[in-house]
């Protein structure tokens, strides 16, 4: 089963309604992640334009040095551990749900 | 069908006892550091007052970088007055270098495992970016184990050592956790890039 990874950072406090603000990943276009900086790990995905020569990113903060701990809750919903629902809310401002303990915010970048 | 994932960290980790004089600490040594740190706002520089049982994070410019050498300014320059016995920890931040320090590939995105040399194996993966260059992690390791690692990795492809969550650490040289008998290979230094846009 395909599953979907949700994102939702609207810049202000209504509905996501802008560019940027609300993004639905196929865990198949899951290229990498790594840490970005101290207090943030980077999702990287096949860009959403389809070229193959760049990439989006949501970046999720989280306290510093908490890269790995924010991997293995990652990876466990990729594999969807707790739930065979394809569609998996990773990180929601909108209802402030963040579904990764330690996880505060996040950030999406991707190419239209 | 599971999707797994290979964990990666660099080393990057050195604590020091201040005793008396200057106010300096030599990193960079290869059992301490895989990244060759080259400005104090790679590091990050944390003295732990023992009199006031307390951490202070030095800000950037209370701290300096010179060849190996990162020296903390007085306190009147933003830095720290040290006392014998603290304790001053001086870490990599993830990112600070142009090289990334710590990452999770997928499995099922690896290329190849090759021999850079008879003490280097190259690990490499699909480009996060989608182009060409690969993702590599370069180990350094005990001459001839190669087919070690080779051997660890077809392992952890065929799912035969992974955990139920789908995440293996492969080397994780700060916590010194390594694979399941990959220590064998006698890893003295990882380096890992990411390739992005």
């Amino acid at each position: 089963m395909e599953r979907y990874l949700y994102f939702c950072n609207p810049n202000d406090s209504g509905a996501p309604n802008a560019s940027g603000e609300l993004a639905l990943y196929s865990t198949n276009s899951l290229r990498s992640i790594f840490a970005l900086s101290a207090n943030k790990t980077r999702i990287a995905f096949s860009a959403i334009d389809g070229t193959s020569s760049t990439e989006d990113a949501v970046d999720l903060t989280h306290a510093d040095g908490d890269h790995k701990n924010v991997f293995n809750s990652l990876i466990a919903m990729v594999n969807a551990e707790k739930t065979n629902n394809p569609f998996v809310v990773v990180a929601d401002k909108e209802h402030g749900i963040f579904n990764i303990p330690g996880v505060t915010a996040c950030e999406i970048s991707y190419n239209v | 069908m599971k999707t797994n994932f290979l964990y990666f960290k660099e080393r990057g980790y050195q604590q020091f006892t201040y005793s008396t004089g200057a106010q300096t600490f030599t990193i960079n040594g290869a059992e301490n550091w895989d990244h060759t740190v080259g400005s104090d706002t790679h590091v990050k520089v944390t003295v732990t007052d023992i009199s006031a049982g307390t951490d202070y994070v030095i800000a950037d410019d209370g701290k300096s970088y010179s060849t190996n050498v990162i020296t903390i300014a007085a306190a009147s320059a933003n830095g720290f007055d040290l006392d014998a016995g603290d304790i001053v920890t001086i870490e990599l931040i993830p990112g600070a270098p142009s090289t990334e320090t710590e990452a999770c590939f997928r499995a099922d995105k690896l290329l190849s495992v090759h021999s850079n040399s008879a003490t280097a194996t190259e690990i490499t993966f699909k480009a996060t970016n989608g182009t060409g260059a690969d993702d590599t992690v370069v180990l350094t390791h005990t001459s001839g184990k190669f087919p070690l690692i080779a051997d660890y990795i077809a392992g952890v492809l065929n799912g035969s050592m992974q955990n139920s969550g789908g995440f293996t650490t492969v080397c994780d040289r700060q916590a010194g956790v390594m694979g399941k008998g990959l220590a064998e290979a006698g890893v003295t230094k990882m380096l890992l890039e990411v390739v992005q846009s």
